[in-house]
């Protein structure tokens, strides 16, 4: 446990029952996926303008210069309004691989969350009460997921024939996932007449202000959690 | 304990910072992305206090104009402009457009208008989305006149009165209500009276000298009868323009679809139905003839007024027909281009003024090049383009 943290759910991005390692430091996979088709020597793409500026101020490109690259994805944009927890939400939404309709799902509860927050904004008095109020959708948003991150898990571990939850820590990379899942099933769980986005869009500001399905489901499985501590020694005996 | 449960516990009892310790892979990315460039300031839109787009000259292109709520409430309240730009006025709290070249032609070419000669007919046009329609709704803000949207609907009967032909009574309600809202004022001002005698049915028989307003309240109270109304009210119209008592503006949205050979509706035998048998559409196109004066014509072709399977190009040749383009022919095109270089900046800089533009790095210079290439300045792709920033 001292170099990194292990993962034992199943990454997305590598086939099952693999066990990897993550990098406390910078996030990234440094283990061997197996059937990757690259060789462990190539690197992942730097794609974002701003991070290729860090790396050759800092003069770690001259060190990157004759590394081989992986290609980029096609996602991988440079893009000034480009957001990696914007992208990665945006294909959780995703179904059936039609990005298409799941970017103009996103993109549309953005603006309604815009819509609202400009509307509250206008109707206040004072310039201070203006100011106070967000509009950035994007900011929203941030907030919603950071706040709908859980900080345990249950896990269900076998001692004596018998399957206990057990609460474990979780990984930085899984709370995210988690809370952008709930964020998604809190958007679907609706009315027919509702349409996706604007349910999004209503969720996103609860959960921004520390209200809501996602909260609220992030506060049951912590009430879990602390119910079930009398099994948590069963994650190591 | 290990380190990490330890960690866990203390978020659970709010003592640790997110932030710190092991690195949160996705949100820490973004965050030190954003820091790297700082937000320029905000803009200012760029203004002009001459809310009357007659006054406007050349030196008011790319500037944008608020219009009264007054004239909102006269124009707009009964439809006529699209959904979408509602929408968006009511989050900006105002009701704005820009000065644009060709808002400034037709005025110059309205203004410069031989009343005395038959209708000139101005025709706008251009591809989706560059701005048509809302040309036409400033324009149309200031020319008093009647109105007419084209564009169909399901709902139809078989004429009562004239053989063959087809009626729309609701949606000739719903024009004479427009036709009212719009032109209240102006009814009762210029004291406009009928000129023929009118018999509805054997009781209901409208008498020469009555006033139009009456006219009017008949076909919104009477829709068996709405239809027919507007046939009279047209034509009395065209005669007063004719004889000086009045000057006529007719402004058409989808001046295309009047001439379409197909329509939606399917008759018994399961064809489709041939427009030139609906009474409503008869009222409107007498209107687009030469034989009458002292009133102008402004019309836009939209290809997305035509059929599905007629979108092909945005030109008025394609999209009139033979058949439009010999019943509309002379006409004046006026030609509508995407944003140049100057409303492009202009457009940002109002979006950003009124709080729609929230992205930091929307106002900056790297950022405006790639709304403007995204957007392929088109101002429909650009509102498209800025929903989510």
């Amino acid at each position: 446990m001292a170099t990194g943290v292990r993962v034992l759910f199943n990454d997305f991005r590598v086939p099952l029952r693999s066990w990897l390692t993550v990098n406390s430091a910078w996030g990234q996979v440094t283990g061997r996926a197996r059937y990757s088709q690259y060789p462990p020597a190539y690197i992942k793409p730097v794609y974002l303008p701003a991070k290729l500026e860090e790396l050759e101020r800092s003069g770690d490109a001259k060190q990157l210069e004759y590394t081989p690259v992986r290609a980029a994805y096609n996602t991988h944009t440079s893009s000034v309004f480009h957001d990696p927890l914007v992208r990665k939400f945006t294909n959780h939404i995703m179904k059936t691989g039609n990005k298409c309709l799941a970017r103009e799902l996103v993109e549309k509860a953005f603006q309604e969350v815009k819509r609202v927050q400009l509307q509250k904004r206008n109707t206040a008095e004072t310039e201070e009460e203006k100011e106070a109020i967000v509009c950035d959708p994007l900011k929203i948003f941030k907030q919603a997921v950071e706040n709908g991150r859980p900080v345990l898990q249950l896990v269900p571990i076998k001692r004596g024939g018998v399957k206990y939850q057990v609460p474990v820590p979780i990984t930085d990379h899984r709370s995210y996932f988690i809370s952008m899942r709930w964020l998604k099933e809190a958007g679907r769980e609706k009315e027919r007449t509702i349409h996706f986005p604007e349910k999004l869009a209503r969720e996103l500001l609860a959960a921004a202000r520390n209200e809501g399905r996602v909260v609220k489901k992030k506060q049951d499985l912590h009430r879990q959690c602390e119910a079930n501590r009398a099994y948590a020694h069963y994650r190591w005996s | 304990m290990a380190p990490s449960a330890r960690r866990a516990v203390l978020l659970l009892r709010g003592l640790a910072g997110r932030h710190g310790g092991c690195g949160a892979a996705l949100g820490q990315r973004c965050v030190s992305a954003e820091a790297a460039q700082a937000p320029p300031p905000r803009p200012r839109a760029p203004r002009t206090s001459l809310t009357s787009p007659v006054e406007h000259t050349a030196e008011q292109r790319g500037l944008w104009y608020t219009l009264q709520p007054g004239v909102v409430q006269r124009l707009f309240s009964q439809g006529g402009v699209p959904k979408q730009f509602l929408t968006q006025c009511q989050t900006f709290a105002e009701t704005c457009l820009m000065v644009r070249q060709p808002s400034l032609t037709l005025m110059d070419f309205i203004r410069r208008s031989d009343l005395s000669l038959p209708p000139n007919k101005f025709l706008l046009y251009g591809r989706n989305g560059c701005g048509k329609t809302l040309s036409l709704t400033g324009s149309s803000s200031t020319s008093p006149g009647p109105r007419s949207g084209g564009g169909t609907s399901r709902r139809w009967l078989p004429s009562a009165t004239i053989e063959g032909q087809y009626d729309h009574p609701l949606d000739a309600v719903l024009w004479l209500q427009h036709f009212k809202t719009q032109n209240a004022e102006l009814l009762k001002t210029l004291q406009l009276v009928t000129q023929e005698r009118y018999i509805w049915s054997r009781r209901e028989v409208t008498e020469p000298d009555t006033p139009l307003g009456e006219l009017v309240e008949l076909g919104i109270g009477r829709a068996r009868y709405s239809t027919d109304c507007v046939l009279a009210l047209t034509s009395e119209l065209k005669r007063h323009a004719t004889e000086g008592r009045c000057k006529v503006a007719v402004v058409v949205d989808g001046i295309n679809t009047f001439y379409s050979p197909v329509s939606r509706y399917r008759c018994e035998d399961r064809t489709l139905l041939d427009p030139k048998y609906f009474t409503l559409f008869q009222s409107f196109m007498q209107l687009f003839k030469s034989d009458w004066k002292n009133g102008i014509v402004v019309g836009s072709i939209d290809s997305l007024a035509n059929e599905g399977w007629r979108r092909d190009s945005h030109l008025p040749r394609y999209l009139l027909r033979q058949q439009g383009w010999e019943a509309l022919d002379p006409f004046i095109p006026i030609p509508i281009e995407d944003y140049d270089d100057l409303e492009m900046r202009s457009a940002i800089d109002y979006y950003l003024d009124r709080h729609w533009l929230q992205n930091p790095q929307a106002g900056s210079d790297i950022g405006r090049r790639e709304l403007a290439a995204l957007s392929a300045h088109n101002p429909y792709l650009l509102m498209q383009v800025c929903r989510p920033l």
